[in-house]
Order: structure tokens, then C-alpha cells, then sequence
């Protein structure tokens, strides 16, 4: 047992952060559509995370080091904290069916997070350019564009290096074991969020459901403790879930913020969040300088920064000699290679399967939700990017699909879930009285 | 001319089960009997659920084992040797010399991605010992069994079957 303790002061520690810094963000943009108090708490933690390396980035622009800026965010927001009103929590209480069922998802989560912790991150991608950046982060106490060119991909954003850089200091030296129970520990806050959010919307039984169905989809939990652990594809699947159930409930603000992160986490991220932000721009006049405001601050600043670099990204444009390609071909190789992917019950069950029927079943509906357009709107909009990636990559198209479509299929997969759960377990009452209140 | 009759076997159960069961309730009204519709496909969504929980269940005493480990242990079991001899025994050395280069000879592709990274600051090349001819810098590692390839040098560290050379008149 000294093994977990090791881990237990850093990882709790950093956690205790990024409670502080999610709460004070969770508390002002949830007022008028209060949380259960276990959501909160998560959601305040899942969301923390995020802001502090974030505020991390920041502190780095300005000189300061890494390991500083975490705990003067720490301090400082604790103090913001202590000032701000309490936040109303929503008033629920458990069944006994409910406390049950926690417990089976805890166990199944455990055992995932055991063996998160058992292992280092050990994925080619892992080992090549996200725990190195986790390792320059903490030797050189700053952002370095010279660190992360050396390590590949310059261009990817920093939450996933940041948070195991964050480790590192705190461990006071390169322990990949303590930067995987951090990361493991931030993505069981996305998805106990999820299950909270699951017990307070839906009726019990369908609550279990769509909570145990998300936890038992084999390619999120290898990304959670498995073999793609410790890369970014699932915390940008997570970002979105969490968008898209605030989206769902009209908390129209916690959702955007938690969507602008999406860059924030890998460089797919950014047509993803500019397409939820752009739908909600369009259909949200009342949230246009929010949204804003809000790309201004988490989106543009990471953005600019590496478009201020001397990056050589020449590598994904090579379309020399490519254009004697037929289009056509390649283009309807990549829809066959969703098409199957979305298929696949070994590895998605029957997510996507849910998720069309459910839409197609409630169309009407989904087109005159502002939410549910906008969230479908999006996730149409990724897919379409993904298919043009696929048509019109350098590389050899069959060996590039095969390596990226189930982790692309993860940032879509878990919003498709919600929107499946959302559309089948509530009621149509329920779903227009949030139409009603889309102005929040 | 395509040819329609070739549609579901092309698209296969799922994707015709999802328009039949979406027009099956564009048809069906009443719920008690639209649930027959999807009552199918819940069970398999059960049966997913299910099988995926027993293969992690059986993987549990496996994963105690590993677990029940210390962090260094746990890195080594996947990376071998590379945390004590570059991180823990070449690392502290070159920084202490102020090295900024250093040759690493002999290396296969996933131990170059180890090497460049407990190394960091200090940037790393890749050496082929058989060839003649290529530039090494002043500083390099390589296995005791090669070390007679190479210019004369003095050892300033070794560890698991690797040394730390700094090369007499090397660049």
C-alpha cells in the first residue's frame, strides 16, 4: 500500500486546486440552474483542472514559473473562494437503488483506476511527445517552444503535459505513475460528473443505464486505464460530454466555458469548439459577447502563441502529389471507415446505434431545440472535418485511418451517448420546458 | 446502375435496424408497444455492458500484482533499464560536466524516445557505431561491447551494461 500513498499527496493535492479554482467558476455560472452537490463538486474539479493549467500557461507568458503559478492560483483563488456567496446546491436525495448503483460504478471505475496506476503511459504517442513534454515542463519550469519542438508536434496544447508537469514538481521527480493518477483522477471527475448529472435528470433505472453503458465502452476505458492512457484524445470526448449536458439543461454559460477548453486539450479540439461556438453564436443572440469574451480568454491565447512561433507544420500540407488523386474514392473510403468504425460493438456497443435512432426519432424536436441543434450541428461538423482530414491526408490513407478513427470516434462518442439518454429518458414536457428557458 | 437490392447487406443489420425501428415508431404511437421495438436492442446493449465488466473482472488479479508495486518499479517493468542509467545515473553527470550534446550509440527507435526525454535539457544524436566516419560528439553513451569501436575516452559513468564516455579529442 505505500505504492498508492506515494501517489496520494500529489495527486490530492493538485485535486484540492483545481476544486478551488473550478468551484469559484462553477459557483457564478451555475446561480440560476443549481447543480446536486456532488456534481458540483466534480464538475468544479474536471473544470479547475483545466483553468489552472491554463492559468499556468499565463503565469509562463509573464515569466513566472510553472510551479509557482500553481500554487499562487491555488492561494489566490481560495481567497475568491472564501469571498464569493455559497452556492445553492439542488436538493436531491439518494435511494437506496441509487447508493447501490454508486457503488457498482465506483467499483467498475476503481478497477479501471487500478489499472491507470499500474502501469506508465506506454502508447508510442505517450511515450514520444506527451510524457517528454511533461518531462520539459518540469525541467525547465516554463513553457519553452524550444522543449516542445524537440518532442514533435509543437502545436499540440499543453493541459495533458501541464497537469503531469504538475506531478513532477510536486513528486520532485519524473514519476509517469503519479502523472497517470492525476490525469485518471481528473478524467473520473468528468465522468462521475456525468453519472451525477445521469441521477439527477433521469428516472433511476435509465440513469444506471446510460451511466454503466458510458463506463463500459472499451475504447474509453483504454483511454482512461488502459494502453492510450496519458494521451488527450479522451479528455477532449470528456469536454464535450460535459459541454453537452449543460447545453441539454440550458446552463448555457458552464457549458460554453467548458467547450472553449476543447483546444485547449489537442489541436482537433479547436474546429470542434469553434463549431459549437459558432452554432451557439447563431442561435443564441443574448450569449454573442459572452461567447466572445469567452474565446478571447481560453481560446486565443495558446492559438496565438504558437502562431507567433517559427513552426515548420509544412509536414501536413504536402498536397504535391496528391492532386492526382480521385477524390471521390478517397472520400467515400473514409465515409466506409466510419461507417464500420460506428459499427463496431466491441468497442462502442450500441452508442452510435442509440444516438441515430434517438435523433432520428425526436428530429422535429432536436431542429427546434436550441441546444440539441447546436450539439448536433457540431458533432455533424467534426465528423465532416474528420471525413475531409481522412480524403485529403499525405500519408497513406488506409495505415492513417487505421491509427486514427476509434480515438477521433472518442471525442464524439460520449455527447452522442447524452444526447441519446437526454431524448429517451426525459420527457418531451421536460425537454420544452428548457426551450422555454434558453436565455440563461 | 446501383442497385438497392444490394443496400442492406452493404449496410448491414445496425444501420437498417436503425431506420426500421425509427419508422417502425413514426408508425407505433402507443409506448408499451414501441418498447418492443427497442427491447432487442437494449438487451444487447446489456449484453455489451456485461461482457465487458467479466473480461476486466477476470483481468483484476493481474492488475493487483502490477499494482501493488512501487513507482520506479512500475516505470522499469515497461521501460527496463532506461530510468536508472539515463535519468538516474548519465543524467546528473552530463549536467554536472554543463553538457549540451550528447551522442547515443547503437540505440533502437523506442529507447531513442526515452533517452531524448530523461536527457532533456541536453539534446541527444543517434549513432550508428558501424559506420565510420559519422561525427560523435565529445560525450557518448554506449554498451560496454562497442566501447572498443570508439576513440579512446575516459568512463565517468556506467550502469546496467551501458557507459558514459567523454572521448579524448572527440568534438
Amino acid at each position: 500500500m505505500t505504492a498508492v500513498f506515494e501517489l496520494m499527496y500529489s495527486v490530492l493535492l493538485a485535486a484540492i486546486v483545481y476544486w478551488v479554482v473550478g468551484f469559484v467558476f462553477v459557483s457564478r455560472l451555475t446561480r440560476q440552474r443549481p447543480l446536486s452537490k456532488l456534481e458540483f463538486g466534480l464538475q468544479s474539479i474536471f473544470l479547475g483542472a483545466f483553468g489552472t493549467s491554463l492559468v499556468q500557461f499565463f503565469g509562463s507568458l509573464m515569466g513566472i514559473g510553472l510551479l509557482e503559478t500553481f500554487f499562487a492560483t491555488g492561494v489566490g483563488f481560495l481567497v475568491l473562494l472564501l469571498r464569493s456567496r455559497p452556492a445553492k446546491a439542488f436538493p436531491r436525495r439518494s435511494s437506496l437503488f441509487e447508493r447501490f448503483s454508486w457503488i457498482l460504478l465506483g467499483v467498475s471505475l476503481g478497477f479501471l483506476g487500478m489499472r491507470a496506476t499500474a502501469a506508465p503511459m506506454y502508447t508510442w504517442d505517450a511515450v514520444a511527445f506527451w510524457t517528454p513534454k511533461m518531462v520539459a515542463l518540469w525541467r525547465d519550469n516554463a513553457v519553452n517552444i524550444d522543449g516542445l519542438k524537440y518532442f514533435n508536434h509543437p502545436e499540440y496544447p499543453l493541459f495533458v503535459p501541464l497537469t503531469g508537469a504538475t506531478q513532477f514538481f510536486l513528486q520532485g521527480w519524473p514519476n509517469h505513475i503519479a502523472a497517470k493518477a492525476s490525469l485518471f483522477f481528473v478524467a473520473a471527475a468528468g465522468l462521475l460528473t456525468f453519472f451525477a448529472w445521469c441521477w439527477r435528470t433521469f428516472p433511476p433505472l435509465k440513469a444506471f443505464f446510460w451511466s454503466v453503458l458510458l463506463l463500459s465502452l472499451f475504447v474509453l476505458r483504454d483511454h482512461v486505464g488502459g494502453e492510450y492512457a496519458g494521451t488527450a484524445d479522451l479528455f477532449v470526448g470528456l469536454v464535450a460530454l460535459l459541454g453537452t449536458l449543460r447545453i441539454l439543461e440550458g446552463n448555457w454559460r458552464l457549458g460554453l466555458v467548458q467547450l472553449a477548453f476543447l483546444p485547449w486539450v489537442k489541436s482537433e479540439g479547436l474546429v470542434f469548439a469553434g463549431s459549437f461556438l459558432a452554432a451557439a453564436f447563431l442561435f443564441q443572440p443574448l450569449l454573442r459577447r459572452f461567447i466572445i469574451i469567452l474565446s478571447s480568454v481560453i481560446i486565443l491565447p495558446w492559438q496565438a502563441f504558437i502562431r507567433a512561433q517559427p513552426i515548420d507544420t509544412s509536414q501536413y500540407f504536402k498536397f504535391d502529389e496528391i492532386y492526382a488523386r480521385s477524390w471521390l474514392e478517397y472520400a467515400a473510403y473514409s465515409v466506409h471507415a466510419f461507417r464500420e468504425e460506428f459499427r463496431q460493438l466491441t468497442k462502442w456497443n450500441m452508442t452510435f446505434w442509440w444516438g441515430a435512432v434517438a435523433v432520428l426519432t425526436h428530429l422535429r424536436e432536436v431542429v427546434q431545440h436550441t441546444g440539441m441543434r447546436v450539439i448536433v450541428l457540431a458533432l455533424l461538423a467534426q465528423l465532416v472535418v474528420y471525413l475531409f482530414v481522412f480524403t485529403v491526408t499525405p500519408e497513406e490513407q488506409a495505415s492513417f485511418i487505421a491509427a486514427a478513427v476509434s480515438r477521433l470516434s472518442l471525442h464524439l462518442a460520449p455527447s452522442v451517448l447524452a444526447l441519446a439518454a437526454w431524448l429517451f429518458s426525459t420527457t418531451k414536457r421536460e425537454r420544452t420546458d428548457e426551450i422555454s428557458n434558453q436565455k440563461s | 446502375m446501383f442497385e438497392f437490392s444490394a443496400l442492406p447487406s452493404l449496410l448491414g443489420w445496425f444501420y437498417v435496424s436503425i431506420f426500421v425501428v425509427a419508422a417502425g415508431c413514426a408508425v407505433v404511437r402507443r409506448l408499451p408497444v414501441r418498447r418492443f421495438l427497442f427491447l432487442p436492442f437494449v438487451v444487447l446493449t446489456l449484453y455489451g455492458i456485461v461482457s465487458i465488466h467479466t473480461q476486466e473482472w477476470f483481468a483484476v488479479s493481474n492488475t493487483w500484482k502490477e499494482w501493488n508495486q512501487s513507482s520506479r518499479s512500475k516505470m522499469d517493468n515497461y521501460s527496463g533499464t532506461y530510468r536508472a542509467q539515463y535519468l538516474e545515473t548519465f543524467y546528473p553527470v552530463l549536467e554536472k560536466q554543463g553538457v549540451e550534446f550528447v551522442s547515443v550509440a547503437d540505440v533502437d527507435p523506442r529507447e531513442f524516445l526515452y533517452v531524448r526525454m530523461y536527457l532533456y535539457p541536453i539534446l541527444v544524436r543517434s549513432v550508428d557505431t558501424k559506420e565510420k566516419d559519422q561525427p560523435i560528439d565529445r560525450f557518448v553513451i554506449v554498451s560496454k561491447k562497442s566501447m572498443d569501436v570508439l576513440p579512446r575516452g575516459e568512463v565517468l559513468a556506467e550502469s546496467e551494461g551501458k557507459v558514459l564516455l567523454q572521448l579524448i579529442g572527440g568534438e
